[in-house]
């Protein structure tokens, strides 16, 4: 059994010692990075500020690195755990080199007046996260991006073991997005200090996480790697989508089908297709998709999409079958748009079914329709 | 921090506070004994009083007096040139002749003052120039031998020690600034507590010029000026009450009216004069300390309805005419008085005057019995 | 690299500039207070020259005139008006740190209120019955009202957990104090009324040497608790949260603040009465001209500037339209008022 940094026992949290996540029972190995997902309210929140112990669990225990949480005194776990959360704050006339020196608490004397050791670990901090250029001014002036940076300086400086984190990107645009969670990935990585955070994008979830923690109900669903919770019918399920779906190997959503008997066939290949698919579900068309290969980008989408899809092994030359299938269901569809394909040994017979939809005159643009 | 120990530290606060406050009045009663012993003096004689009952005063060997009070403070004046003898009680406020530059806070002792011919020995009042009724008073303010030194519950200190001050004559209001006596006595000024207003013989309050007589050395002055105001009342004669309703009273902002309690001076006064006061049989609580009592409308009109004459207090807010009156309360226009057109006002006068309450009962007399309203002081009918 | 230097130099030069500008703002309290001491001493209605005065305070030469003036009266007074100025600023700051809202003044919780309850029981029924309140009995009274006022919000902070919701509470207890002491009012003298409305305005008038003794004593020891505390107040301006995270005991904390607060306003209460707008304006003014909000920092600046505030008011008081005495609320009122109006405008206009 390996050595888990963080280890809870049937932890139960909740508010006023009513339990919103029973038997909370997950190890976590020092240096991982550890997102929890699930939909709004289901207790994310809850159980990290458990953990960080903002708040007191209602039953269980939580062990980090073998040691009791609730009898660690207030000090080694400041200097342990450190946290970053949503809610923004509203220091006055504080720099940002001054909130990430605040994070040296632990270590300074009583009047808390820094050494020059503590301002050489905060400006450490400030360089790790990138932040030199900006550290000295106002932090009411800077951006959202550049604060949860500065917050996480000031985690830093506290030089601890296990950070955790609640929804750090909310409020940050795509580039602090990554540029944020790129940083806590060499934090793990290269420090070997362990991230437990919560997300909502649970496309980046997948991408930045060595473990995922699905919490939903009154319960921990799963609890493993991406590639196992990354399954269309988990996230489906977590989430309760029935609108739309999501694509857990891309990592994409897609709108709804559009309903009703298809009219429209639409040939392509490479990727050419998906505008047009999206095109067609924008406007309410309901499609069909052929003839895509189960390894071409097109039959993802179109499997989101359209109201069926011929596809063909990958590699293969499409086969009479397969052609045949295609021929039918696009001649009981009125109108056919090409996308654009491309065409090489495998699947000339493409060329053909392009061939036919000419001849019978079905041929339209989508600006057409 | 535990839930439980805040709420303990809560509670004994608030616990604290509740003990606290009782003991804090509790702690500052004094009590003097009835029998003070002075050491080294020699009682002699008691001071007659006729009709004052607050205060009484005990003459001792080579001139020293033991005034003591109703409010259990007690006085020992010690003759210029003497000294205080030794082993005092402490609770005995020496006042050391002779007594001047006094600064006088109390409006209505200056009158007694001015009877005695003593406004000289005030330096600094506690009213302003245009204040005071008494004309000698007035008159020495303007010519600066007086000097404004702030009211009773902001005296200018600065002035009080600068100027000598060698006593501070203070009214009862004082006792609600206990701040300000123990810094005046901090300075070395003794502080006098004036009762005069406590009597509730109107004849009372003017034997209180026998008091400052002590006081001033002027006790022979005093006795006779006393004696000529109980002669101008025992002058009206043995003569039987007319029996005429008199109410006397003035209304409020809120439209509640304030009378004398039946036990006051001034009733006393009315009854003095021949008449019968309207609030006579009015209920009150046994309040010390309040010479007042607020009523409703409702309760006026009922004992007043059918007084014989109404006399307004214009101390505060001065009624000059009848319409102004009944612009206060239409209801007034159906009482009696108002009818007979017997409305009668008094001013800021009569309370400053106390050495001449008996003129005032002359007045009243005179009202009853449709004398000459030209020769009255204080009363003047509306109109 | 070049950045990193460049980013270097501009930290090293930020940090002096701050320290300039401390040194500045302390050296310019420190100066006022000076000045506002001698002026103090040195005006009032009894004219006496420099000499003099020196000569009575340091000489201590009691053959002059003004002695009693200047070691009875105007000595007790000037020093009054420093200290509970001081104490009075120090109140607001630690309040406006635990609400962590600038309009939270110490009075704004009720204390004085509560303050001005004590009173007037003692006024009405206890005088009564017992003839005569001595100075000690008001002082001791008055503060004992404001720290069950005190307890109350103490009480209440167990309970609420949300700061605007406290803060409304807190306002309430004022708002039922302030009832029932038109309740006793109508019990009342006019006397009585008229006293309790002297005393509700606020003095420095009549301070003798056993009140700066008390005052020095209580405010002292609150002061340097206070400075204990500046640690954790420190961590606080982040947000509660984050002050647990690195190891505050909020629960302790908070009631330290409450605790301090109330002690130094309660304190100023006892011996001057409500003395208005001076918790409100001053850390304000203090935190604008530092450019900071580090408690330590600020902790010994509002006191000054507190003292500096209320010297300067009393001597207008005093002199304005003497020899009546203005109250000091009025006075402070007057300074102060505008510069809460100003902070607001600019704090909504800002973000």
């Amino acid at each position: 059994m390996p050595d888990y940094y963080l280890d809870t026992r049937n932890l139960s949290v909740g508010y006023q010692k009513k339990p919103l996540i029973r038997d909370i029972s997950i190890g976590i190995r020092k240096g991982d990075v550890v997102t929890l997902i699930g939909p709004n309210g289901a207790g994310k929140s809850t159980i990290l500020k458990s953990i960080a112990r903002q708040l007191t669990a209602i039953a269980g225990t939580v062990l980090i690195d073998g040691r009791d949480l609730q009898q660690m005194p207030q000090r080694e776990l400041a200097t342990r755990m450190a946290v970053v959360l949503t809610e923004r704050i509203r220091p006055e006339q504080m720099t940002c080199r001054e909130i990430a020196e605040t994070g040296r608490y632990p270590y300074t004397g009583s009047f808390g007046i820094l050494s020059a050791e503590d301002h050489r670990k905060a400006e450490e901090a400030i360089c790790c996260v990138h932040a030199e250029d900006y550290a000295d001014r106002d932090f009411q002036t800077v951006s959202d991006g550049q604060r949860q940076r500065i917050l996480l300086a000031r985690a830093l400086c506290q030089e601890p073991e296990i950070i955790v984190l609640d929804e750090p990107t909310s409020f940050l645009d795509i580039r602090y997005k990554l540029e944020l969670l790129s940083i806590l990935r060499d934090l793990a990585k290269k420090r070997g200090i362990t991230v437990v955070m919560s997300l909502h994008e649970i496309e980046l979830a997948e991408k930045v996480s060595d473990m995922i923690l699905c919490v939903s109900g009154d319960r921990i669903s799963h609890y493993g790697s991406p590639e196992e919770i990354f399954r269309e019918d988990i996230i489906r399920e977590l989430y309760g989508i029935r609108t739309g779906s999501f694509d857990p190997l891309l990592g994409s959503m897609e709108m709804p089908k559009p309903e009703g008997i298809p009219k429209v066939f639409v040939i392509s290949s490479s990727g050419k297709g998906i505008p047009v698919y999206r095109f067609l579900q924008k406007k309410g068309i309901p499609f069909r998709a052929g003839i895509v290969y189960t390894n071409d980008l097109d039959y993802r989408v179109a499997n989101a999409l359209a109201f069926s899809v011929v596809a063909e092994k990958p590699f293969c030359e499409i086969s009479e079958e397969t052609y045949r299938k295609a021929l039918r269901e696009m001649k009981q569809c009125r109108r056919v748009i090409n996308a654009g394909f491309e065409t090489g040994p495998e699947n000339r017979r493409l060329g053909d079914l392009l061939s036919e939809a000419e001849k019978a005159g079905m041929i339209v643009r989508k600006e057409d329709l | 921090m535990k839930a439980g120990f805040r709420t303990g530290l809560a509670v004994l606060l608030i616990l604290t506070a509740v003990f606290v406050l009782p003991g804090c009045a509790a702690a500052s009663g004094t009590d003097s004994g009835k029998k003070v012993s002075l050491p080294g003096l020699v009682y002699e004689s008691s001071l007659p009083l006729s009709y004052a009952t607050e205060f009484t005063a005990d003459e001792y060997k080579d001139g020293y007096t033991l005034i003591r009070v109703k409010d259990k403070r007690s006085y020992l004046v010690v003759p210029e040139g003497k000294k205080a003898p030794q082993g005092l009680d402490k609770n005995i406020v020496v006042l050391q002749k002779p007594l001047d530059h006094i600064y006088l806070a109390a409006s209505s002792v200056m009158s007694l003052f001015d009877a005695l011919d003593s406004v000289d020995s005030v330096t600094l009042s506690g009213t302003k120039a245009d204040g005071w009724s008494v004309e000698h008073a007035k008159k020495a303010m303007e010519d600066g031998k007086i000097v404004y030194a702030g009211k009773y519950s902001a005296p200018n200190y600065e002035l009080l020690t600068g100027s000598g001050c060698r006593a501070a004559i203070e009214s009862t209001m004082i006792l609600h600034a206990p701040k300000v006596s123990q810094m005046i006595e901090q300075l070395g000024i003794p502080v006098v507590v004036d009762r005069s207003s406590y009597e509730m013989h109107p004849l009372g309050r003017t034997e209180w010029i026998k008091f400052y007589g002590i006081l001033l050395g002027k006790e022979k002055e005093a006795e006779a000026f006393f004696d000529r105001q109980v002669k101008k009342v025992d002058d009206l004669g043995n003569f039987t009450n007319t029996e005429k309703k008199i109410a006397y009273f003035y209304m409020n902002a809120d439209g509640t009216v304030v009378v004398r309690r039946p036990k006051d001076y001034i009733p006393k006064m009315i009854e003095l004069a021949g008449g019968r006061y309207a609030f006579q049989n009015l209920a009150v609580s046994d309040e010390n300390g309040s010479s007042v009592t607020r009523i409703t409308m409702e309760q006026f009109y009922e004992f007043a309805k059918d007084a014989d004459y109404l006399i307004y207090d214009s101390t505060i807010d001065a009624v000059q005419s009848l319409s102004r009156l009944t612009s206060m309360s239409p209801v007034f226009s159906e009482f009696r008085a108002v009818r007979d057109k017997e409305v009668w006002t008094i001013g800021q006068s009569m309370y400053q005057r106390t050495d001449i309450s008996a003129d005032m009962i002359l007045d009243i007399h005179q009202m009853l019995t449709g004398g000459n309203e030209s020769t009255m002081v204080f009363l003047r009918r509306l109109d | 690299m070049e950045k990193i230097a460049a980013g270097k130099s501009d930290a090293a030069e930020s940090i002096i500039r701050r320290r300039s500008r401390y040194f500045a703002v302390f050296l310019f309290l420190a100066v006022s207070v000076c000045v506002l001491a001698v002026l103090n001493i040195n005006v009032g209605n009894v004219r006496l020259s420099l000499r003099d005065i020196l000569r009575i305070i340091f000489l201590k030469d009691s053959s002059k005139d003004g002695f009693v003036i200047i070691w009875q009266i105007r000595l007790p007074r000037v020093l009054m008006a420093a200290l509970l100025g001081g104490g009075l600023s120090l109140s607001g700051f630690l309040l406006q740190t635990f609400f962590s809202n600038p309009i939270a003044g110490p009075f704004v919780l009720g204390i004085s209120s509560g303050a001005k309850m004590a009173v007037a029981v003692v006024m009405v029924f206890f005088l009564r019955g017992f003839g005569g309140v001595s100075s000690y009995a008001m002082i001791a009274a008055s503060f004992a009202g404001a720290m069950a006022v005190t307890g109350f919000i103490l009480l209440l902070s167990g309970k609420i957990r949300n700061m605007s919701a406290l803060l409304i509470g807190g306002i309430m207890i004022g708002y039922i104090c302030s009832a029932v002491t038109d309740f006793i009012i109508t019990f009342a003298s006019d006397s009585d009324i008229v006293n309790l409305h002297g005393w509700s305005r606020g003095s420095f008038s009549g301070m003798n040497w056993g009140n700066v003794q008390a005052a020095f004593a209580v405010l002292g020891v609150a002061v340097i608790l206070t400075f204990l505390i500046s640690k954790p107040m420190g961590a606080y301006q982040l947000g509660e949260d984050y002050a647990r995270s690195v190891g505050v005991n909020i629960g302790a904390f908070r009631t330290m603040l409450i605790l301090l607060s109330s002690i130094l306003s309660a304190t100023v209460t006892a011996f001057a009465g409500p003395i208005s707008f001076v918790g409100i304006a001053v850390p304000y003014l203090v935190k604008r001209a530092l450019c900071t909000s580090k408690p330590l920092v600020v902790i010994p600046a509002s006191f000054l500037g507190g003292s500096v505030f209320c010297m300067g008011c009393d001597l207008i008081a005093r002199t304005a339209l003497a020899p009546t005495e203005l109250s000091i609320s009025t006075v402070t009122a007057c300074f102060g008022a505008p510069v809460v109006l100003i902070m607001l405008v600019r704090k909504k206009g800002g973000r």
